[in-house]
């Protein structure tokens, strides 16, 4: 099956698999660190915070999935991605946001 | 992507919207059937008697606490059903025994409240329900991995959505543009109209269903505060189940107010207000309690619930306070299910999302229409994936629809006592399904359409005439019943059908002419 709705794409097959794995993987992970690191820093009672995060993360994966596609390469939605994160993930694993405590 | 930000949204647009079109396809037009389950249910249950709904509530709940006192002594838990303005249904008497001794959830009974309502007992039936929970469980496989499919589907329709917003950015022009018999642009004008006009309707069901099913798909965010503490996290669901802590028995007896005096007690909450069920814990005992829940008039107070003192009548506990945030979600779960929705919004609801489900279709029509045209040749014929799209779409887009209808006939066609019954009304979906795609793949696409559509008006217009040889709940009984008493639930649904076989006939008519 062609891929080719845009013919300069079709020279680009790893661009895409690479855009692809990002949105879909990648955009989860970083909703999900991104609404996780705001249950912890957010002042109010943990079963409220749980709710935002709820409501947030739908929209924070999808814009991530705009913004990997909008990017100009692949490169770029990988780092710009990729970097808040893994920061943002490093910085919530020592806390113990991950296995039994 | 390369050619900047347009060419990147169409094909993030064309490609999140076809991946899983077919089945977002199926779960908007399952999803629009849910929002009137209970008028279907209600259809397909004809022995259930037509009832004039007036009998007023006090006065069924006074009854109703007496027939319960009479059939089950002791009981744990006593509920009175009333009928609701969504759900004309025969109010009922609900009741459960306590656990026994080895520890065993106790039985439990209901029957229906009024004299005459038991007589014939109602064919079983998947009914509404099964239509309902096809568009979130699907159904042959495992819940849990249904739930992770329609996520997934979910998610792909959030980014089309959003990536169509970003691709139609004059929307307001879209509004206003059709262009009838103009082959290939009509299908993309028709995916545009309907894409922009339930716009919000749209972005609302789709984020809210993501909603309704977080728990599934972000786990890490409960287990962030609950540490993968499973008894914590049963903790956090108990509380947020809205149910009354349950009180223990005293095993002292004492004499219960009765309902009318317990509305003397608490006129201005109580008067006028629609209610859902009165119930009562614990009966008899110094420790019972009873809980009414009140009808849902808006998206937003859920299942309100007052709980009182059986015997003093004092008011202990009058809904539960919930943070803005909670509030928030629950009020995303109200207007996803639309079950505080009143019949004309309802009615809106379900244009709303038949506007969805002709829009989801007609992107993938557009699509095909797109590729021929740039590849030229005739339509269902060479190879590529194009050539399967075009031959399934047909089979796949009225197929569900014919499903349905084998469904409704099966219900009627079945006997009453066929073992089964339920899930072979399901079967019949699926077969009706499996046959219309079938026979429809080795035929050109224009004339698979054309057979299709007809057989679905065919079938349509069968089903109201099937009830007049099967049921005493035709149109012939169910239209003079509706005129005199205003209940349009069974009437609505046959001329519905009656509509629907027309505007699938003028359709399949329009087909049946070549096309330039």
């Amino acid at each position: 099956m062609a891929w080719g709705t845009m013919p300069a794409m079709r020279a680009h097959h790893l661009d895409l698999l690479l855009r692809v794995l990002l949105a879909t993987v990648g955009g989860y992970a970083f909703a999900n660190v991104l609404v996780i690191a705001a249950v912890r820093l957010l002042p109010i009672a943990a079963s409220e915070a749980v709710m935002l995060a709820l409501l947030a993360s739908f929209v924070m994966h999808a814009a991530a999935v705009l913004w990997v596609f909008a990017a100009r390469s692949a490169w770029r939605a990988c780092w710009t991605l990729g970097l808040p994160t893994l920061l943002v993930g490093g910085w919530l694993w020592p806390l113990g946001g991950a296995g039994p405590v | 992507m390369k050619g900047g930000l347009r060419p990147s949204m169409a094909w993030l647009h064309t490609w999140s919207g076809l991946l899983p079109g077919w089945l977002l396809y199926f779960v908007f037009l399952t999803g629009t059937l849910g929002y009137f389950s209970v008028e279907i249910d209600r259809w397909m249950q004809p022995e259930v008697p037509l009832r004039q709904r007036s009998d007023p509530q006090w006065d069924l709940i006074e009854r109703g606490m007496a027939r319960l006192q009479q059939r089950a002594p002791g009981a744990e838990r006593w509920s009175v059903e009333l009928p609701q303005r969504k759900s004309p249904l025969p109010p009922r008497i609900v009741w459960r025994m306590p656990p026994t001794a080895d520890g065993t959830r106790g039985e439990s009974g209901t029957e229906p409240l009024l004299p005459g309502d038991d007589l014939p007992r109602p064919r079983p039936t998947g009914g509404g329900q099964f239509l309902y929970q096809l568009h979130y469980r699907l159904h042959y496989i495992d819940t849990q991995q249904a739930y992770w499919i329609i996520g997934a589907a979910a998610m792909f329709m959030l980014v089309s959505i959003l990536s169509g917003i970003i691709l139609h950015k004059k929307i307001f022009t879209d509004f206003f543009t059709f262009r009838p018999a103009a082959g290939k642009r009509t299908w993309r004008d028709l995916h545009s109209v309907l894409g922009s006009i339930a716009l919000p309707f749209h972005i609302m069901i789709t984020w809210s269903g993501l909603v309704l099913l977080a728990y599934t798909y972000m786990p890490l965010v409960l287990d962030e505060i609950y540490r993968f503490d499973e008894a914590a996290q049963d903790v956090f669901f108990t509380d947020n189940a809205q149910r009354v802590v349950d009180t223990a028995r005293t095993g002292v007896t004492a004499p219960m107010l009765l309902p009318a005096q317990l509305l003397a007690l608490h006129r201005s909450a109580l008067q006028g207000a629609r209610l859902s069920s009165y119930g009562v814990r614990n009966p008899g005992d110094a420790n019972a309690r009873v809980v009414i829940l009140r009808e849902r008039r808006n998206a937003q107070n859920g299942t309100d619930q007052q709980v009182y003192s059986a015997v003093t009548g004092q008011l202990l506990h009058a809904g539960l306070q919930r943070g803005a945030l909670r509030q928030a979600r629950d009020a995303m779960l109200g207007l996803h299910k639309g079950s505080f929705a009143a019949p004309l919004l309802r009615a809106l609801y379900g244009l709303s999302g038949a506007l969805g489900t002709v829009m989801v279709g007609s992107g993938l029509v557009f699509w095909t229409a797109k590729r021929r045209e740039r590849r030229g040749g005739v339509a269902g014929e060479g190879g590529g994936g194009l050539v399967w799209v075009e031959r399934a779409n047909p089979g796949m887009l009225i197929g569900p629809l014919l499903g349905v209808c084998a469904y409704l006939l099966a219900n009627r066609l079945l006997p009453v006592d066929f073992e089964h019954r339920g899930s072979w009304e399901g079967h019949a979906l699926f077969i009706g399904w499996a046959l219309a795609l079938t026979l429809t793949l080795p035929l050109r696409p224009q004339r698979a359409w054309w057979l299709l559509t007809a057989l679905l008006a065919l079938v349509c217009a069968a089903l109201p005439i099937v009830n007049v040889f099967t049921t005493n709940r035709h149109l012939g009984v169910s239209l003079p019943w509706a005129l005199r008493e205003g209940d349009w639930v069974l009437a609505g649904i046959d001329l519905c059908l009656l509509t629907l076989a027309l505007v699938f006939a003028v359709i399949a008519r329009r087909l049946a002419r070549p096309q330039t």
